[in-house]
C-alpha cells in the first residue's frame, strides 16, 4: 500500500516554499540536497513523513499544518496590533470594515535613500546574516533581524513593507517540501526547468490529452510520444494496474522515459507499461532480441555467454528473466494492435510526423476508437486533420489554451506580469466505419 | 422479443461507461454522433425512435451493430459512438451551467486524480465533472457528489446508475459550507464550486485525510471570491496555494487561397468556384468539419473558428494540506 515515508533509493520532489524550482531527485545515502541555496543531507529525511520541513543546520525538522495554522494566526495577530497602533498615531477611526486589509501609509521614502546602495541601508552585514545562519537561526528570525537592521523599512508604506518582507522570506526561507513525485509536480518540474525537451507540454494541455483521449482503468491505450515519458507516466496512472499503456520507443529498451522511473510506481501498476521497439512495429512482427546501439553493456551477448558457460551468475539469471519478462510484454502488446483491442491512439510529437505514426497504428484500432495528437506545431497538425478526415475520422477539433498565473492579494489581485506561456495545440478525433464496413 | 432482456435493463448496472464490449446491447448508453455541434446520449431500449435533425431511429436498428457504425437515419446519417466523459459532458441533458471538458480536464490534474482517490465535491450541478472524476478514480476509488437540490443529486444518482458508476460514488444532499462534508478524515482531495467558498475551506480541511494530507481545488467565476478564499486556504494551513485561469481557442481547417498579383488582377478576391467545392462547402457547413480541396493552388491552414468564443469561465485556485504528523 502507500508507504507514508521517505526511504533510501526513492525518487522525490524537493521544492522550496514559494520556491521558483521543483526539482525531481533520487535521495541516496550520504547526499547533499541542494535546492536555491539551501543545502541539507538526504540522510536526515529518510525514515520521516513526506511533507514540509524546516532545514535548520542541515538537519530536516518535519512541520505540521497545525504548527504552520498557529504561526499564521501569530502573524496576522501581529499585523493588526500594527495596523491598530497606525491608526491611532495618524488619528484614523478605525474603520471595522477595513480590518482585513492594511491601511496604507502615504508616507514616501524620500530620494535619498533610493540612491543609497541596499548593503549601506541595512545595517546586517552579510558575514553576520552567514553567522547566524550556521548557527541555526531559523528563516523567520532572520527576517525579523533584517527588518531591524533596515534603514528604509519604517519609511516604507506598508505595501512596500509587506513585499520587503516577502521578498527577504523567500530569499532566507528554509521551508522546504519533500514530497513524493505526482504527474501534476513533475509536469511543472520539466516544464519550469526545460521546456524544449518535453515540446512544451504543459500539465494543463497533459489533461486535456487524457481527458479527450478518455483514459481511465483498464483501458489499452497505444502512445507514442517525444516528451520524457510524461504522457506514458500520466497513462501507466490513470489505468491503475489494469489496461495497457502501449508505448512506442526506439532501440532495444524503452529509453528517456524519466517521468515514468520517477513515479516510484509499484510492480502492480507498472505492469501494464508494455514497450513495443519501433523496429517490430515497421517489420510487422516480433524481432528476436538485438541490442546493436549499446556494445559491451549489460545484457549483450547473454545467449552466447549462456552457451560458453553452463552456470549463469544470478546477475546474468537476472538480465534474461527481465528480458523474456519485456519480449513477453511486447508480444502482448503487439497481439492486443493486431487484433484490434486498443482503443485509443496518442501521439505527443516533438520531430515526428504523426502521420507516419497514423499510418502504422489507425487502421488497426478498434472502431469509435479516440485519437490525440499533441505538438507545437500547428502545421503538422493541420496536415494530420486533413489525414483523418480522408481516413473517417470524426469530431475533429484542434485547440490550445492559454493558461495563465494570478497574484492574489487583497486590492493587489491580477495576473503575473510576465510569465511561462509556451505550449503546443491539440487534435482530438474519434474513428468510425465506412459506411460499407458499418452493416 | 425477448422480453427477459428488456426487464433486466432497468435493474442491471450495467458498466456502460467502463466497458469496451464490440457490439452494441439494449440498455447500454450510446452517443448519438449527428454534427459537430450536435450529440445525443440515449440509453438503448428496443421500441424507442430517437429524433434529431436528420429524422428519426429507431433503436431495434441500433442494437446489435458495432460502436462507430454509421447508421442511416430517415433524413441523414449518424455515427454511434461508444461514451465517454468528454462526449457525455457535451451531450449530458443541461440542469444547470456545467464545467465543460478543459475546465474538468485541468481539475482532474490538479486533484491529483487516479485510481483508488477519495473525492469530495461540491456542488453536483448536471454531473459534468462528477462523471469525469467517477471515471478518473474508477474501479477502487469514490466520489462524495454534495449538493442543495435534491432533484439534482437524485437525477445524477439515477445517471451513475445507467453508467454503472453508481457503486463508486455517493450523491449527497447536503450544504457543505454549513453543514461540512458527508466524511471526514479520509479523502485525498476536494473540488468546490460553490457561491461562497471561503465558507466551505474549513470543512474541506475536515474533510481531507489527516494522515495522506490531499488537494483542494475551488472554481469561482469572480475574483472576489478568489480573494476570499485565498485568505481562508491560507488561515487552514493549505499551502502552495496558486491561482490559474485557462482560456482555451478552438480552430478550424480551411483551404487558403493563396493568389498572385496577376491572380488578383484578374478575379479580384473571389474564390474561383467548381461546381465540386460548391457542394463541398455545403457539406462543410452542416458537419462543423471542413476539408481542404483537392486543387493544388489551395493548401490547408488553419483559422480561429468560431469567431465568438468563451474568454473566462472561472479562475481555478488550487492548494494542498499536509499530513498532520506528531512533532518528533
Amino acid at each position: 500500500m502507500d508507504q507514508k515515508v521517505i526511504e533510501n533509493g526513492e525518487y522525490l520532489i524537493v521544492q522550496k516554499v514559494d520556491g521558483e524550482q521543483i526539482r525531481v531527485m533520487r535521495f541516496t545515502p550520504k547526499q547533499k540536497i541542494l535546492i536555491e541555496k539551501l543545502k541539507f543531507d538526504a540522510d536526515n529525511a529518510f525514515g520521516k513523513p513526506y511533507g514540509l520541513f524546516e532545514i535548520v543546520g542541515g538537519d530536516c525538522i518535519p512541520m505540521t499544518a497545525q504548527k504552520l495554522r498557529d504561526e499564521i494566526e501569530e502573524q496576522d495577530a501581529a499585523l493588526s496590533v500594527m495596523s491598530k497602533k497606525e491608526d491611532l498615531t495618524t488619528g484614523d477611526s478605525v474603520d471595522s470594515s477595513c480590518e482585513e486589509k492594511p491601511s496604507e501609509r502615504v508616507v514616501i521614502a524620500p530620494s535619498a535613500l533610493k540612491l543609497e546602495p541596499e548593503q549601506k541601508r541595512q545595517k546586517l552585514v552579510q558575514d553576520e546574516v552567514l553567522e547566524m545562519k550556521k548557527q541555526g537561526t531559523t528563516g523567520n528570525e532572520l527576517v525579523a533581524k533584517l527588518v531591524e537592521g533596515s534603514a528604509s523599512f519604517n519609511t516604507r508604506t506598508t505595501y512596500s513593507q509587506s513585499k520587503y518582507i516577502k521578498r527577504k522570506s523567500k530569499k532566507h526561507s528554509d521551508r522546504v517540501l519533500i514530497l513524493r513525485p505526482t504527474i501534476r509536480l513533475l509536469a511543472k518540474s520539466y516544464y519550469m526547468k526545460d521546456p524544449d525537451r518535453i515540446a512544451m507540454l504543459r500539465n494543463d494541455q497533459l489533461g486535456l490529452i487524457l481527458q479527450m483521449a478518455g483514459i481511465h482503468h483498464s483501458k489499452n491505450v497505444i502512445v507514442f510520444e517525444q516528451n520524457l515519458g510524461l504522457i506514458t507516466s500520466a497513462i501507466i496512472e490513470r489505468l491503475g494496474g489494469k489496461g495497457a499503456c502501449i508505448h512506442i520507443h526506439r532501440g532495444a529498451i524503452a529509453q528517456s522515459i524519466p517521468c515514468v522511473h520517477s513515479m516510484n510506481y509499484d510492480e502492480q501498476t507498472l505492469s501494464t507499461f508494455l514497450p513495443v521497439r519501433i523496429g517490430c512495429v515497421l517489420a510487422g512482427k516480433q524481432l528476436p532480441y538485438d541490442n546493436q546501439r549499446k556494445n559491451g553493456t549489460d545484457e549483450e551477448d547473454l545467449d552466447v555467454r549462456a552457451a560458453d558457460v553452463k552456470e549463469l551468475t544470478a546477475e546474468e539469471e537476472e538480465a534474461l528473466v527481465r528480458r523474456n519478462d519485456r519480449l513477453a510484454k511486447e508480444k502482448l502488446a503487439m497481439d492486443l494492435i493486431e487484433n484490434g483491442q486498443t482503443h485509443s491512439l496518442i501521439i505527443g510529437s516533438r520531430t515526428i510526423d504523426p502521420i507516419n505514426v497514423l499510418e502504422q497504428f489507425y487502421h488497426k484500432l478498434a472502431p469509435a476508437s479516440t485519437i490525440v495528437i499533441y505538438s507545437p506545431h500547428l502545421n503538422v497538425l493541420v496536415e494530420s486533420y486533413e489525414w483523418l478526415v480522408k481516413n473517417y475520422a470524426i469530431n475533429l477539433n484542434i485547440t490550445n489554451q492559454m493558461c495563465r498565473v494570478l497574484q492574489v492579494l487583497p486590492d493587489r489581485t491580477h495576473p503575473l506580469m510576465s510569465q511561462h506561456i509556451a505550449g503546443g495545440h491539440i487534435l482530438s478525433a474519434i474513428k468510425v466505419l465506412s459506411a460499407e464496413n458499418s452493416s | 422479443m425477448p422480453v427477459q432482456q428488456a426487464i433486466s435493463v432497468d435493474e442491471k448496472d450495467t458498466a456502460s461507461f467502463l466497458k469496451y464490449d464490440d457490439r452494441i446491447q439494449e440498455g447500454d448508453t450510446v452517443i448519438v454522433y449527428v454534427t459537430y455541434g450536435q450529440t445525443l446520449s440515449i440509453i438503448v431500449k428496443r421500441g424507442q425512435t430517437c429524433m434529431m435533425k436528420y429524422g428519426a431511429l429507431r433503436h431495434e436498428f441500433i442494437i446489435g451493430k458495432r460502436y462507430g457504425c454509421r447508421l442511416s437515419a430517415t433524413a441523414g446519417y449518424v455515427y454511434i459512438l461508444r461514451p465517454s466523459s468528454e462526449l457525455w459532458t457535451r451531450s449530458l441533458p443541461r440542469r444547470t451551467q456545467i464545467l465543460y471538458t478543459a475546465d474538468c480536464a485541468v481539475i482532474l490534474q490538479l486533484l491529483d486524480c487516479k485510481p483508488g482517490s477519495v473525492i469530495c465535491e461540491s456542488g453536483t450541478g448536471s454531473g459534468s465533472l462528477s462523471h469525469a472524476i467517477a471515471m478518473s478514480i474508477a474501479p477502487n476509488g469514490h466520489l462524495y457528489t454534495h449538493d442543495i437540490d435534491e432533484t439534482r443529486t437524485k437525477k445524477v444518482e439515477q445517471e451513475f446508475r445507467e453508467h454503472g458508476l453508481s457503486e463508486i460514488t455517493t450523491p449527497v444532499v447536503q450544504n457543505v459550507c454549513t453543514d461540512g462534508f458527508f466524511v471526514t478524515n479520509s479523502c485525498d482531495g476536494v473540488f468546490l464550486d460553490v457561491p461562497a467558498p471561503w465558507e466551505a475551506i474549513k470543512h474541506a480541511a475536515n474533510a481531507i485525510s489527516r494522515s495522506r494530507g490531499g488537494r483542494l481545488v475551488s472554481f469561482s467565476p469572480c475574483i472576489e471570491q478568489v480573494q476570499r478564499a485565498c485568505l481562508a486556504m491560507r488561515k487552514c494551513g493549505f499551502i502552495q496555494i496558486e491561482t490559474i485561469e485557462v482560456v482555451p481557442t478552438t480552430y478550424k481547417i480551411v483551404s487558403q487561397h493563396r493568389q498572385t498579383l496577376a491572380d488578383f488582377e484578374e478575379a479580384g478576391d473571389a474564390y474561383p468556384k467548381t461546381e465540386d467545392s460548391r457542394r463541398k462547402r455545403k457539406l462543410d457547413a452542416e458537419n462543423g468539419e471542413s476539408l481542404s480541396c483537392q486543387a493544388p493552388i489551395r493548401k490547408g491552414t488553419s483559422i480561429v473558428f468560431p469567431y465568438q468564443q468563451p474568454t473566462h469561465t472561472g479562475y481555478l485556485t488550487h492548494a494542498t494540506l499536509m499530513p498532520e504528523t506528531p512533532d518528533l
